[in-house]
């Protein structure tokens, strides 16, 4: 929260004296600084306007914690990007949506990058605040005009029955509650910890930031990120506050094997249990910080004439203090998750989309004595297509479809039709 | 020559260019200076830092200024002699960044679009009009594009969002940059009465219209 304020203070130091960017978009100058430390500032934005048609259950899989999804019918992101010196930029974004009433702070996402070496081919820089999700290479699609599709991946959103904030009793406990993820679905484990209703672990949340730092950069060909977070990529702490005494560490390389073929490999780990938990845990003789997420992905992004392919693959288990395998011992929580997204530009402007994804959890014993093992959640997969048009440089359409199936026991099998118009303004970057 | 137009007065450059004239030395001509907004230093980087080839580190060039500025003399329909010569239609791609940043061309004119970087990049507008994909091509590799409507491009590359250049289609033979002081001559031109425009991405157009005697020679100068 420290961090959020300061970037915030300084943001609203800088601005003084400064107007809004021009019609055209280019930066406007902070009066009385000298012209070759001055600030330059810039204010963007995009607006979503949406709708869907049918749909039986399905779209709901995509609502967020705080309630809001993609496909919501207003979106509104606002931008406000201040180079304070050349080496210095703070990044500040907001989000409104009006279907949402709770956890205005989730929608704030403010950091300062600064550039602490470069050189010919290489430069390292430094991130502090609400940082970009440090996994992947999903996240700089994640923003509408830059997203070939309206959805997110499965791997970057989808709530499992696991929570952070109350345990199940058992293995039983947590078989009974598979598919129950969404905030609405919560059934409510009986091990402990918080009461009130909360959604499910994502494996990564991109939808909120979580506090930290960052050491990012490039040297020739291999891209590299170093991070350490409060919160873990499955609960990610957008207040800017703790929920254990751990943090999480996230490192990832990236190499450009070819023109147009960038291949990454990344990794974190940290603890992910609230304090909720902690009487429940402590009564096992263990620690908050005893029991972790983890996770590796691999994550290819390969170019080349009209065609663009991404695909991501990701290995996560979560250590739960009450699930047990059938000797005893503790068993962890395993999920693999990944996704393949195709855009091929058909011809200037009109583009098609295709992104199937999918998650595959998991078994465990299923506490019955028999020594059976169980999925310890639904598997799910998604198929999600469509065409996307720009009308302008700053209007796109799109029109996608999408179908999500889950397995027994929360079996569901439904589709729907998404539009979705969106506009970008202010100043010229995306 | 831009060096030339900058070091010499105004007079002697004119009487250089109609000293090797091929046209007749009774040409009436439009002389002038533009006055554009500073430059400005590139963006910074991208909010997502995008890796190696996509860091935004590129763009190192200044911009913004009277290297922005394309002016152009309408009611010409003949041929035109102009100084600073207008640029090659060749809009390269180096350091992720469009060189130059505005480039003027004849309507029915074709630019080419070299990759002279060692990543790939790509060429495309969404502008009515001139729609136009070239897909993604690595380095040495060349692209070409025909603009038929007059007016501004937009051109964007894909896979860099901080790439962004205008290429500015014009019906009419006459027209350039200026030079770096803000000159540029038209000169060949029969007597009569012309508009000199000029346009800027960002700051707009400006125009004066002048009347030119035979053997005369008009003077503008047009102010962003």
């Amino acid at each position: 929260m420290l961090l959020l304020l300061s970037s915030a203070w300084l943001t609203a130091g800088v601005c003084v004296g400064d107007s809004a960017g021009d019609a055209g978009g280019e930066p406007s100058r902070a009066t009385g600084a000298a012209a070759t430390t001055e600030s330059r500032l810039w204010l963007e934005g995009s607006l979503d306007l949406g709708t869907t048609v049918g749909g039986g259950g399905g779209e709901r899989l995509n609502t967020l914690i705080r309630g809001d999804s993609n496909f919501d019918d207003i979106r509104l992101r606002l931008f406000l990007d201040v180079e304070v010196t050349p080496r210095l930029t703070l990044f500040n974004q907001f989000m409104i949506d009006p279907s949402v009433e709770v956890f205005p702070e989730s929608f704030l996402r403010s950091y300062a990058r600064w550039e602490a070496a470069s050189w010919d081919g290489g430069e390292v820089l430094l991130q502090a605040g609400k940082i970009p999700t440090p996994f992947g290479s999903f996240a700089p699609r994640a923003y509408s005009d830059r997203n070939p599709l309206i959805g997110t991946p499965l791997l970057y959103h989808y709530f499992t029955a696991l929570r952070a904030n109350q345990l199940p009793a058992d293995n039983r406990d947590l078989l009974a509650h598979r598919g129950e993820g969404q905030p609405a679905d919560f059934g409510g484990f009986a091990g402990g910890g918080a009461e009130r209703p909360f959604s499910g672990l994502p494996l990564i949340y991109d939808a909120c930031w979580d506090v930290g730092i960052a050491a990012i950069g490039s040297a020739g060909p291999w891209e590299y990120q170093l991070a350490v977070t409060r919160g873990t990529l499955s609960s990610p702490r957008f207040r800017g506050d703790d929920n254990n005494d751990g943090e999480q560490l996230a490192l990832r390389l990236a190499w450009v094997a070819a023109p147009g073929l960038l291949i990454g490999s990344s990794w974190a780990r940290g603890p992910y249990l609230d304090r909720a938990v902690e009487p429940a845990v402590r009564a096992r003789g263990a620690a908050l910080e005893d029991f972790e997420q983890q996770i590796w992905g691999l994550d290819v992004d390969y170019g080349v004439g009209h065609l663009r392919v991404v695909a991501e693959l990701a290995q996560n288990r979560w250590q739960v203090p009450t699930i047990r395998a059938a000797g005893g011992g503790l068993e962890p929580l395993e999920v693999v998750g990944g996704y393949l997204e195709a855009r091929y530009a058909i011809r200037a402007g009109l583009w098609g989309g295709l992104r199937y994804d999918r998650l595959d959890f998991g078994r465990i014993d299923d506490g019955t004595g028999g020594g059976r093992r169980t999925p310890w959640e639904a598997d799910v997969e998604r198929w999600e297509a469509g065409v996307g048009y720009a009308f302008t440089d700053r209007v796109l359409g799109k029109l996608v479809w999408q179908q999500t199936r889950r397995s027994a026991p929360a079996a569901l099998d439904d589709g729907f039709l998404a539009v979705q118009l969106t506009s970008t303004f202010g100043g010229v970057r995306p | 020559m831009r060096r030339g137009l900058r070091r010499c007065p105004r007079r002697v450059a004119v009487a250089l260019v109609l000293a090797v004239s091929p046209w007749p030395l009774a040409a009436a001509e439009v002389a002038g200076t533009v006055t554009a907004p500073s430059s400005v230093r590139p963006k910074p980087p991208p909010r997502y830092y995008m890796g190696p080839e996509r860091s935004g580190r590129g763009a190192t060039g200044a911009r913004g200024g009277v290297e922005d500025v394309v002016v152009w003399l309408e009611g010409v329909d003949g041929e035109v002699r102009v100084e600073p010569p207008p640029p090659p239609a060749v809009m390269r791609q180096l350091d992720e960044a469009f060189l130059p940043h505005v480039l003027p061309v004849r309507a029915g004119g074709a630019v080419e679009f070299p990759n002279d970087d060692d990543y790939y990049h790509n060429v495309f507008s969404v502008m009515a009009g001139d729609r136009f994909d070239l897909g993604r091509y690595a380095r040495g590799e060349s692209s070409r594009q025909t603009f038929t409507t007059s007016g501004v491009v937009v051109v964007r590359c894909e896979i860099h969002p901080g790439m962004k250049a205008f290429v500015r289609v014009l019906d009419g033979p006459a027209f350039t940059v200026p030079a770096a002081d803000g000159g540029f001559l038209f000169s060949g031109l029969a007597a009569g009465t012309y508009t000199v425009r000029a346009w800027h991405p960002t700051a707009g157009e400006r125009s004066h219209t002048v009347t030119v005697a035979a053997d005369g020679t008009a003077r503008v100068a047009l102010d962003f």
